[in-house]
């Protein structure tokens, strides 16, 4: 048999192996209640964005658990407010597995951590994970991927686990700004939220 | 000379003999895990076996996961709350030959001693002509220490079949 031989592009890099999963930023939430979190001037240099990190929110009812949406958008040298935003999503609770879409939404609707009181504390975190693809092409609307879950340690009936696709309607500019906003109304993301930015070549 | 993100800790792959693989000495370096678990277990039946996935050789009843999958043409959701580890999946040596299930966990913040730790993962495979599986999973260890080690077992105690592997990578941010 034949092997199948990979091949490496040396000539690129001066026979040096480049990185091609590289760390670009990462914002901690401490000592504050911030309204947003933003990464700025991201670098055109690569394929695709990774964003992971664990989320939780201050918000909630007195008594009650469970998880709460921020805003997600993105842009080019700001943030796009308008109604450009669209997904799908597939998701299970403990009862049963659903799905539904958003149609020209104004923001992509991340899940954070709910967990101000009831039986559950602060030391809860929902895992985040976003795959932003082919976010340098301006002419095509920019797809995303996003992962989130919430499984404390009782049974609740609002736990979740969710994966959605989307897009950004956008197809003049390359993302150079995202910003996970928190509703401010219900709450703030709280201390220890952390989001790292990630560049895939 | 770009700084390396995504480097490779440690693996434990079964020579057939064992049903327990485990990576011990997890440095506190990195920001997030990635694991990669290929499992397939000596149990002679067809279909899925779980694994008991555990961290720091922590057995309490510390671990709580809701699952969402899809299964031939069933899909459903459960949650598990408060057993003994987070429950991950093997194919049994009865189905295909040569198949082995894929589990893709992600464990955020695995250092943070103020934060419980979640993960969540992806497990699937299809292993026979009515039997496969796809789910996602998210994942609680009610426990705020750092993650050091990881330790699977298969189901019932048999052993993993020789090359199913437990592979960790840490990823600095």
């Amino acid at each position: 048999m034949t092997p199948i031989l990979g091949i490496l592009d040396s000539a690129k890099t001066g026979n040096l192996v480049t990185s091609s999963f590289e760390f670009i930023s990462t914002t901690t939430v401490s000592g504050g209640s911030p309204a947003a979190i933003v990464f700025s001037s991201i670098p055109q240099t690569y394929s695709h964005l990774m964003i992971l990190g664990v989320c939780h929110h201050t918000g909630g009812v007195a008594g009650a658990t469970g998880q709460g949406d921020y805003k997600f958008r993105m842009g080019n040298g700001s943030v796009d407010t308008g109604s450009n935003y669209y997904q799908q999503m597939f998701y299970g609770t403990t009862q049963n597995s659903q799905v539904s879409f958003q149609n020209s939404g104004d923001y992509f609707p991340g899940s954070s951590g709910w967990y101000q009181s009831g039986n559950l504390g602060g030391n809860y975190y929902n895992p985040q994970y976003y795959m932003i693809y082919n976010y340098t092409v301006a002419s095509r609307p920019k797809s995303f991927e996003y992962k989130n879950g919430y499984a404390p340690a009782v049974a609740s009936g609002n736990t979740s686990v969710d994966f959605r696709t989307g897009y950004w309607n956008n197809t003049s500019q390359a993302v150079n700004i995202i910003s996970l906003e928190s509703y401010g109304s219900d709450g703030y993301f709280a201390n220890g939220t952390t989001f790292s930015l990630y560049g895939v070549k | 000379m770009p700084t390396p993100t995504y480097e490779y800790i440690g693996s434990a792959t079964s020579t057939g003999a064992s049903s327990i693989l485990q990576v011990s000495s997890i440095p506190n370096t990195y920001k997030h895990l990635r694991v990669i678990m290929m499992l397939r277990s000596s149990d002679s039946r067809n279909g899925g076996q779980s694994v008991a996935v555990w961290f720091n050789g922590n057995q309490s009843a510390a671990y709580s996961k809701l699952e969402m999958y899809g299964s031939g043409t069933t899909i459903g959701s459960y949650g598990q709350y408060g057993g003994g580890a987070i429950e991950a999946s093997c194919f049994m040596n009865g189905s295909r030959s040569g198949v082995y299930m894929m589990n893709d966990w992600w464990i955020l913040d695995y250092k943070a001693t103020d934060k419980y730790k979640s993960t969540f993962m992806r497990v699937g495979g299809f292993a026979d002509t009515n039997n496969g599986a796809s789910s996602l999973i998210t994942g609680l260890w009610n426990n705020t220490s750092a993650i050091n080690q990881i330790t699977i077992q298969e189901g019932g105690s048999l052993a993993f079949v020789a090359g199913s592997s437990l592979t960790v990578w840490g990823i600095a941010g």
